[in-house]
């Protein structure tokens, strides 16, 4: 069990680091302040845990979330979020990211948050149910659309503000099954944004068939 | 332009039953029997063929010094029963002896002689004067100036003869007054239809009607052709005035409706270019009266009185002029035309033209007797080549107007193109316009929000820090009101455009680790609001500092342990409700009265700005309960 925590601010960094030491699983704790240092990190220690901010001095976090993405065993991967920027968040989401952290929460729920993920959680707001809607409603014919049915109704609820165990309730679900859901609807969305991505690559005669 | 269709078949008809009518005519009287073989002076023997009509050697009446010629019929038996011999169409003054005796001859029209026209003749033969052998029938034709020598070569260059029948007396004769019947009672029918057709088509002409002009041509195509049938059939013209007049009137008829269809044609053609065919000239009205007022006249007096030196007059002297006009007009219009539009199918018409107008002229030459009446009228050879080129011009005027409309498309297009370009150019500047007003709009919110929330909470933290110094818990928590506060903000622009319920989900998402921070139980009763409700950023961020304002009271001051929020739609109005299970407004203590009394100022003065109020209620056993009622603006007042 390891950690490797990437972020350019010190402060944010030292707030972290602490918030992660409280929690034996957790341990140890390795830092990185840049893409370089977080790739050899990530290569020398093979964590089960990467916490990345995205704006980093020499690069984007993007680049590590898809490296540890193709990594065996594949580490769980959290974004480190500031305010509001639940854009960057999918963007984070979509290139393998199973969730994402909120700079400024408590040092017990910053533990707590790491924890659930390992344990196979999914964090989720309504902010990012909203983009996730939005990301897969251009494909208007249901049979293109890689989302389910439920997992769209999950999502729907999730976006007016319900907690996992509320959707649970309301659609008659084990609370575990709304979670791996979550999950499902993440793995979809880095599946779908890669397809995308090959697709669009072909169209510009970057990759031959 | 369509010719009614009761004149058409009316003309179809009278043609039609005509035609039958004279096909039907029986060719010799029943018993009669044809003059088969002769001999004339000149010692030449016939052998009469058997239609009966026979060409006597051209120069045979010259050839003879005293201008008489004698024809000898050698007839075996002519029956002792009465009997006669019937002469038709000759074009010379004849006499007729039998065994040496002149036969007293029974004319078809009197005075037809003089009027130079040609006559059949009916002789009866005195039976006393017949042998029972061989008799001879001579045949004396003369020529009409036989007393003014020398005889001009290109006048009267032959005799003609029709049929030659020797038979009875009464089937002849039956035969000849049929004839002369049939003649007298069609000159009165010809001149009366055209008296009725010249009235009809007058009133068209003068009401306008355009399809007139084709029942005229008919008219006169169809008399023409009986005309030349005739001629062909009898190799000699019609006898009689009436016919002459009848036939007269029809191509008077005929070309002006030749000609009204060449102005008609031109000025289609020419609406353009040349503006002076564009409208009938005066020249032209003044032709029109003068057919229509002389045919008018030539077949009433063809009416009243068949045999007159006025028709005579009609026919030989005013007709031909009119009819020379006409044609002259149309080679004209053609003429002038080609010279306007320069193109050769315009040539080739105007010079079908003329040679029309040729053969016409000489053909007229041959009916005024300028020219040998054995002569055939030659228009109707000049017709086919006038239908090609008229075919020819049809088929490039074709192409022409193709081509025009073609480019003139291509000029649409072209119009159009230019025109949707400018629109398209002046539809991105006016977008860009509304973008950027849009933007600097949302910019003025964005810059008045976060200068009125987050802004004025961290200078008065910065304030508060300087002037008195502050505890580190006092600080984070003035921090964390900050952030939320901005959090707020940015969640106004992100969930722009998202309804209500999903924006009120996102606020719930961020105050809800807050209050169970504070060691609160929330209880959200917020899914019942109705899908699609949209309100403007602006309105939405005021609802949620209301609420959290609300919120951040409770975990301050209240003291509680439970929270319950809920949301509805309350007809016009949003109803939100903030209800505590804390120690309510009584029982305050007196030190935290004024923060929470400042709290509930607050409130209120956010609710009447967004038109609402704002309503603090004890609840029983404890706690406090407020209630926020937000109106529901109407879709075209989005702003607060």
């Amino acid at each position: 069990m390891s950690t490797v925590l990437v972020e350019d601010d010190a402060a944010t960094r030292a707030y972290l680091f602490d918030a992660l030491q409280r929690c034996a699983a957790l341990l140890p704790v390795f830092i990185a302040e840049n893409v370089a240092s977080g790739m050899i990190a990530l290569q020398k220690h093979h964590p089960k845990l990467l916490l990345v901010d995205l704006g980093l001095p020499d690069g984007e976090g993007t680049q590590l979330i898809s490296y540890a993405a193709r990594m065996t065993p594949r580490p769980e991967v959290l974004v480190i979020s500031a305010l509001g920027d639940e854009t960057h968040v999918v963007r984070a989401l979509e290139a393998g990211a199973s969730g994402y952290l909120l700079k400024d929460e408590s040092p017990e729920a910053i533990g707590q948050a790491a924890l659930r993920v390992l344990g196979g959680e999914a964090p989720i707001s309504p902010a990012i149910a909203v983009h996730l809607l939005k990301r897969f409603r251009p494909m208007s014919e249901p049979a293109s659309n890689p989302l389910s049915e439920r997992e769209v109704d999950i999502l729907k609820l999730i976006a007016k503000g319900l907690r996992h165990d509320e959707v649970a309730e309301t659609l008659g679900l084990k609370y575990s099954t709304v979670v791996s859901y979550v999950r499902d609807i993440y793995r979809k969305l880095s599946v779908h944004s890669r397809t995308e991505a090959l697709f669009e690559a072909r169209q510009l005669g970057l990759l031959r068939e | 332009m369509r010719l009614p269709s009761w004149l058409s078949a009316g003309v179809f008809l009278l043609f039609g039953s005509l035609f039958a009518w004279v096909l039907s005519a029986p060719r010799a009287p029943p018993g009669a029997q044809p003059l088969t073989q002769l001999q004339n002076d000149l010692g030449e023997r016939f052998i009469i063929p058997k239609n009966g009509v026979l060409r006597l050697a051209s120069d045979a009446s010259l050839a003879n010094p005293n201008r008489v010629l004698r024809t000898t019929y050698i007839v075996d038996a002519i029956a002792p029963v009465p009997s006669a011999i019937w002469l038709g169409y000759v074009n010379q003054p004849v006499e007729l002896m039998v065994n040496g005796a002149r036969m007293e001859k029974l004319r078809l029209l009197p005075g037809a002689d003089e009027a130079g026209l040609r006559q059949s003749y009916l002789f009866f033969l005195p039976p006393e004067l017949l042998h029972a052998g061989g008799n001879s029938v001579e045949l004396y034709s003369r020529s009409p100036n036989a007393t003014s020598a020398p005889l001009s070569p290109s006048l009267h260059r032959g005799m003609l003869l029709g049929d030659f029948w020797v038979g009875p007396r009464d089937a002849l004769e039956a035969h000849f007054y049929q004839q002369y019947r049939i003649q007298v009672t069609l000159t009165e029918i010809a001149a009366l239809s055209a008296a009725i057709v010249a009235a009809f088509a007058a009133m068209l002409w003068i009401s306008r009607r355009k399809e007139a002009i084709y029942g005229w041509f008919a008219l006169g195509v169809g008399l023409w052709l009986v005309y030349l049938w005739h001629f062909v059939w009898y190799q000699a013209p019609f006898v009689g005035a009436g016919w002459i007049s009848s036939i007269t009137i029809a191509l008077a008829f005929a070309l002006l409706a030749i000609r009204r269809f060449v102005n008609s044609f031109l000025q289609q053609q020419m609406s353009s270019t040349a503006g002076r065919l564009n409208k009938r000239s005066n020249l032209d009205r003044g032709i029109d009266w003068a057919v229509i007022s002389a045919v008018t006249a030539l077949a009433t007096v063809s009416l009243i009185t068949p045999q007159s030196a006025l028709i005579a007059f009609f026919i030989r002297v005013l007709m031909p002029i009119i009819l020379l006009m006409q044609s002259l007009r149309i080679c004209t219009l053609l003429i002038a035309h080609a010279k306007a539009v320069r193109r050769d199918d315009a040539y080739w018409l105007a010079a079908a033209a003329l040679l029309g107008l040729a053969c016409a002229v000489l053909d007229a030459g041959t009916n005024q007797g300028w020219r040998t009446p054995l002569a055939l009228p030659i228009l109707q050879l000049a017709i086919l080549p006038i239908v090609i080129v008229f075919g020819y011009s049809l088929l490039q005027r074709f192409l022409y107007l193709l081509g025009a409309s073609e480019a003139e498309n291509a000029l649409l297009d072209r119009r159009i193109a230019e025109k949707s370009g400018a629109l398209e150019v002046e539809f991105q500047v006016r977008r860009q316009l509304e973008k950027e007003k849009l933007l600097s709009e949302e910019r003025h919110r964005l810059a008045t929000d976060l200068h009125d929330g987050a802004g004025s909470q961290l200078v008065s933290l910065l304030a508060a820090v300087r002037h008195s110094g502050m505890g580190q818990k006092q600080m984070e928590q003035a921090l964390i009101e900050a952030i939320a506060d901005l959090r707020l903000v940015m969640d106004s622009i992100d969930s722009f455009g998202a309804d209500l319920a999903e924006a009120l989900g996102q606020f719930r998402s961020r105050l809800e680790p807050r209050l169970k921070a504070a060691g609160l139980n929330s209880i959200w009763r917020t899914a019942n609001l109705p899908e699609g409700l949209k309100l403007s950023p602006r309105r939405m961020l005021n609802i949620f500092r209301a609420l959290q304002e609300a919120l951040v009271n409770v975990i301050k001051h209240a003291k509680a342990s439970e929270v319950q929020i809920s949301a509805r739609e309350a007809g016009s109005a949003l109803e939100f409700i903030v209800q505590d299970n804390g120690v309510g407004l009584a029982e305050l203590p007196a030190k935290d009265s004024a923060p929470r009394g400042r709290g509930r100022l607050n409130l209120e003065q956010r609710m009447k700005a967004l038109g609402g109020y704002a309503r603090f209620q004890t609840v029983y056993p404890n706690g406090l309960a407020v209630h926020l009622l937000v109106p529901i603006p109407n879709a075209n007042e989005t702003n607060l």
